[in-house]
């Protein structure tokens, strides 16, 4: 079948079995290769990507339902002043993400910053423990987290880089 | 393993879905694929799949005083996002026991509920809250309790040439309820199961309460519920006991490992230990 | 990443994301029994430009000699395991392949498969190792009190980012082969042999192996070779990546361990005699089994003084896949069982359990099975800081008395603490055998960049990190300026594994080293200064708790939780002194992160077993720990005193909490044998 998307906003068309899970897709045509196919289970969140706005498990993703979706992964991310946000936070606090678990986890907070209200802790941890990172504590990317929404907080009042 | 998939019909209303399903009675309705991907029970199947995530009716939510009508492509997270509603609390808290965010956010309610091996752990939620569904076919639409989802083989079981269309529950609050889920596994089956207990109180009475269980096999005690129903509070240590057997007897029955069994019967003998205000 | 698709921070690649004109995938055809003779492989025709390769096709060696053992490339007669690598199948399409996979059929003559290893035939061991002094029987005859216990560790899965494989492709007249290896010279070793050609045709470049946990000690050699194989024989690059399921059913997992201890007390409650006997299933082959088999031997007796000891190691080969070491080399899983007996003894003699490891402790000038001690060890120092920090000595007291006066027997108290004590050997691997050299050049460039070249596969970015900066600190450079090149077998001698933090131990060292000499000839020679230093591993007897440790100790706390039984970690507190550290918070976040990955081992990640072996269904009932279920992890670092040499402390999480975690639970359940557990409670690695 033939299916035309949107990837980090170029449009994307192509022909691919039904099947076919965007993880695969995105692997096998090189076209982001901080996709990380693991589990194949919608587990380990190392294939996180932004479907329409939301954090989804790209190999939870079956190629029928492409159609016409906007898809912004890791690549995309970097291009956008929220990843330098992310960046800043994690200097700030020493987090060094491995190059497996990086990708998913910056996606995810940036979904973080996307929020109108301010997250619960809860909400943090419920959005974060989407991937399975196996190179950082927990609390180090909780940590990270509100300080990315306090960031941006400061962005908008004008506080940046202060 | 990866499945099959000779035909995949993506309907923009439910005219065009009810028109496909009566060509394809066998297709396989579909919402966010999440359970159907992981599923080795689909590997190596010829599917033809009907995706139901276009229909814009299918993803609604309505609210009226006395019940909350859910879209079936309503996701889980969709649920989640609902403002502050009391009379939602178990089905929330179970839909919490699934998966995670990012999984909750394409898993659909209609394909939880819809299994076609297993149940998942919407269901013994919206079981156990008295919800009803409407089925949608050729024939036209039906609403029925969500128990009459329940095939003769204990399985659920939905008519071919049909698909969930809401899911309809009554705004009614259980001031007392508990979902526990067990197993480690992803998808439902013989190792995860999925209990939930809702109960009311008056006038230190047992007013109503439902327990009931789910895993590969649905297990519901009506007459464990009855009895109880009216007990005053505190439960005598005698009557939890009694409950803690017939429970148990009602899950071996059904064909539960006795290991897990003898678990489900501790959680509702806690349950009970707790609404007599045994619990610290 | 940078541009060539290597990581910024540890500058290696990753696999997954090889790409070559013309590649060809590789797919493994696996045996479908544990054990049996092959009668016939028929594979269906294969389309022009697809082919298969069995043992026939090897121009070399058909064999890996791999840590004492010898396993086939590819099974040609006898199959060992279930999923056995028997044929490869090459071709542009992996979903070609994979219906060809499909299509195949193997016959197998079947026979009976040895998956038990509590009982077994003297033909099936791999290793074994005894130790004995002082007079066991009399002490047992004298002593004041008796206590028994077998002890089980489970199988667990190293479960890494990403799943094993290698890619193969030729650079000139040289073969290229990238893998996510700790031991790149090991597969290259093993390539040269299998392949037949001189050592200089092959290259080995590391992957990034991920959170490995040891899992890519020797198991990336046979992917290697399989990948290896497909571009030898194609004349066209090869990629080979295991799927998910594949890497958990069939590569390495930890050795199941079983431990049976009886211990003699005398009247203070002190050890005077422990016997007992450590069987280790190694899997087919028997791989690891003699590095297992002393590492067990020498921590059997833990960190206790024992008068009177003896002892037996079995490493026993089954028809599981061959099994790896994970973090520890077998150390975890038997100081899990002495710290579980540790406990029950001070349960025994009613003394509260910091007293008795105290009063049991390994003294300074004391002869023991390590020898004399120079030191003693650190226990009160870290002991105080947890104890403090989690207020253990109130809380286990209460929750003794709950446990000791609870009135209905059909309950459990339901709330426990519990502690551990636990070391991590130095960097190396104890065979007398490995024999290598610790590499590093560094290099100044004209451009005043700072290169660093290491022999060992750098274990995290936080490694990595500590390198540059103190490349950069010595050299007066921004840590900016200094770049890591991947490690390949071309540039450095052999280094050996990178296991046990030898990135930390060693590697720091001769980086130091190396950057001192740029520094004093930096103006006074032109650019580019390039210095190159090694440090010669010698080989060491396996010696347990040894002078150069790290130690640690930890205290878990836990509730069950009223419905379902689970525990429910209320916290857990670490103190660790690894001598000189190096960098204070990333020291602690690596052990933070260590020790969510040791809770999600004990609390999530049971693999199901249907008659013996890992089940059909099991990968999808495997899961780990998510971010939500790991509770705050404290962490103290006592005796960090610069000038002291830095001891790795990387694996120590996985030798604390589970012993830590299962007194606690031990505690809250009132049972005094977990392993007397049953159903899924608690399913995580030990029991």
């Amino acid at each position: 079948m033939n299916i035309q998307f949107i990837l980090n906003g170029d449009d994307i068309q192509m022909t691919v079995d039904p099947a076919d899970r965007l993880a695969d897709l995105l692997k096998r045509k090189s076209l982001a290769d901080s996709v990380h196919v693991n589990c194949g289970l919608g587990s380990c969140g190392r294939c996180m990507v932004i479907c329409n706005g939301r954090p989804a498990n790209a190999c939870m993703i079956p190629a029928f339902q492409l159609r016409n979706a906007e898809i912004i992964t890791y690549e995309g991310l970097v291009q956008t002043p929220e990843f330098l946000l992310i960046e800043k936070a994690c200097a700030q606090h020493g987090l060094e993400l491995c190059q497996f678990c990086k990708p998913s986890v910056y996606l995810l907070l940036a979904v973080l910053l996307e929020q109108h209200n301010r997250p619960s802790g809860d909400d943090i941890r419920q959005l974060l423990s989407a991937v399975n990172c196996r190179c950082s504590a927990s609390e180090d990317i909780f940590t990270v987290a509100a300080a990315v929404y306090h960031l941006k907080e400061g962005r908008f009042n004008g506080h940046a880089g202060k | 393993m990866a499945m099959r998939v000779n035909e995949v019909a993506s309907p923009k209303t439910l005219a065009e879905a009810v028109a496909f399903l009566r060509r394809h009675p066998q297709a396989l309705p579909c919402g966010g694929c999440t359970r159907l991907l992981p599923d080795p029970a689909f590997a190596q199947k010829n599917l033809s799949l009907l995706s139901l995530g276009w229909i814009k009716e299918l993803q609604a939510i309505n609210r009226t005083d006395r019940y909350i009508d859910l879209g079936s492509c309503v996701s889980l997270n969709g649920v989640l996002a609902l403002p502050n509603i009391p009379a939602l609390d178990p089905l929330k808290k179970a839909l919490l026991t699934i998966g995670s965010a990012s999984i909750r956010n394409r898993a659909t309610l209609g394909g939880n509920i819809c299994g076609r091996d297993s149940f998942g752990s919407a269901f013994p939620a919206l079981s156990a809250m008295e919800a009803t569904v409407e089925l949608r076919s050729a024939a036209g639409t039906q609403w029925l309790s969500i128990h009459d989802l329940v095939g003769q083989d204990n399985l659920p079981a939905i008519p071919a040439g049909s698909f969930l269309d809401r899911v309809r529950v009554p705004l009614r609050d259980w001031e007392h309820n508990c979902i526990v889920r067990k197993g480690p596994g992803l998808l439902p089956g013989d190792t995860n199961i999925t209990l939930t207990i809702v109960a009311n109180i008056e006038k230190d009475a047992i007013s109503e309460i439902h327990i009931v269980l789910t895993g590969r096999q649905l297990v519901r005690n009506r007459a464990l519920e009855m009895r109880l129903t009216g007990k005053k509070l505190p439960l005598p240590a005698k009557e939890s006991e009694n409950c803690h057997h017939d429970f148990l007897e009602s899950a071996v029955e059904a064909g539960l490992p006795a290991g897990q069994a003898i678990a489900v019967a501790d959680s509702v003998r806690a349950f009970l230990v707790d609404l007599s205000g045994g619990a610290s | 990443m940078d541009k060539r698709g290597r990581s910024a921070e540890t500058g290696l690649p990753i696999l997954s994301n090889f790409r070559a004109a013309d590649l060809l995938y590789v797919v493994t055809l696996r045996s479908p029994v544990a054990r049996g003779r092959i009668k016939s492989i028929h594979i269906p025709h294969l389309p022009r430009g697809y082919r298969s390769i069995t043992a026939d096709d090897i121009p070399g060696e058909p064999y890996l000699e791999v840590f004492g053992a010898r396993l086939p490339v590819l099974a040609s007669n006898q199959v060992a395991y279930q999923g056995e690598p028997i044929a490869l199948l090459v071709g542009p399409d992996p979903a070609r392949l994979r219906e060809a996979l499909e299509l195949t059929h193997i016959t197998v003559e079947a026979e009976v498969p040895d998956f038990n290893f509590n009982q077994f035939n003297s033909e099936r061991i791999a290793a074994r190792d005894s130790r004995q002094y002082g007079d066991v029987e009399l002490a047992f005859s004298i002593a004041q009190q008796v206590v028994e216990g077998d002890y089980r560790a489970a199988p667990l899965y190293h479960a890494a980012q990403e799943a094993q494989g290698a890619a193969a492709w030729f650079d000139y007249d040289k073969l290229m082969v990238r893998t996510g290896c700790q031991w790149p010279h090991l597969v290259h070793r093993q390539l040269a042999a299998v392949l037949k050609v001189k050592d200089v045709e092959v290259v080995v470049e590391a992957a990034d192996p991920g959170t490995h946990l040891d899992s890519r000690l020797w198991y990336p050699a046979l992917v290697a070779c399989h990948a290896a194989l497909a571009a030898v024989l194609c004349g066209r690059p090869a990629l080979l990546v295991l799927s998910p399921e594949e890497d958990f059913l069939y590569t390495t997992l930890r050795s199941p361990v079983f431990c049976s201890y009886r211990a003699a007390l005398d009247k203070n409650g002190n050890f005077s005699a422990l016997d007992a006997r450590v069987i280790i299933n190694t899997g087919a082959y028997g791989v690891l089994a003699d590095e297992l088999s002393r590492q067990a031997i020498s921590a059997v007796a833990g960190a206790y003084a024992v008068p009177n000891l003896r002892v037996q190691t079995f490493a026993v080969r089954s028809n599981l896949p061959a099994m790896g070491p994970l973090a520890g080399m077998a150390i975890p899983q038997v100081l899990f069982a002495m710290e579980r007996l540790a406990n029950d003894c001070a349960r025994q003699c009613e003394l509260d359990p910091v007293r008795f490891r105290a009063a049991n402790l390994l003294k300074r000038g004391v002869d023991g099975p390590q020898g004399k001690r120079k030191k003693n060890i650190p226990f009160s120092q870290l002991c105080e800081a947890v104890c403090q920090a989690s207020d253990f000595y109130r809380k286990h007291a209460s929750f003794e008395l709950v446990r000791k006066r609870h009135s209905d027997p059909g309950s459990n108290p339901g709330r426990g603490i519990g502690l551990a004590l636990s070391w991590q050997p130095p960097a190396g691997l104890s065979a007398p055998a490995n024999v290598y050299s610790a590499a590093v050049e560094v290099e100044l460039t004209k451009e005043l960049k700072i290169i660093i070249r290491a022999g060992l596969v750098p274990g995290t970015g936080g490694t990595v990190a500590i390198w540059k900066a103190l490349a950069a600190e010595i050299i007066g450079q921004s840590p900016d300026t200094v770049r890591i090149e991947p490690v390949t077998t071309a540039d450095l001698p052999d280094s050996g594994p990178s296991t046990l933090s030898a990135g930390i131990t060693l590697i720091p060292q001769l980086i130091e080293s190396a950057c001192h000499t740029i520094r004093s000839r930096r103006f006074r020679e032109a650019l580019p200064i390039k210095v190159k230093k090694s440090l010669r591993n010698r080989p060491r007897e396996a010696v347990g708790p040894g002078d150069g440790c790290a130690w640690g100790v930890a205290a878990v706390e836990l509730d069950l939780d009223r419905y379902t039984g689970q525990p429910v970690i209320q916290g857990i507190w670490l103190a660790i002194n690894a001598g000189h550290i190096l960098d204070e918070g990333k020291a602690r976040r690596s052990l933070a992160a260590s020790t969510a990955l040791a809770l999600s081992q004990v609390l999530s990640e049971r693999i199901q077993f249907e008659n013996g072996q890992v089940g059909a269904n099991a990968w999808q009932q495997y899961r780990l720990a998510r971010f939500m279920e790991i509770p705050p992890i404290h962490i103290s670092f006592c005796g960090n005193e610069p000038g002291s040499p830095a001891a790795g402390l990387g694996d120590l999480p996985f030798s604390l909490v589970a012993p830590a975690l299962t007194n606690a639970l031990s505690q809250a359940r009132d049972t005094a044998w977990l392993a007397d557990f049953a159903g899924d409670i608690p399913h995580g690695g030990d029991r």
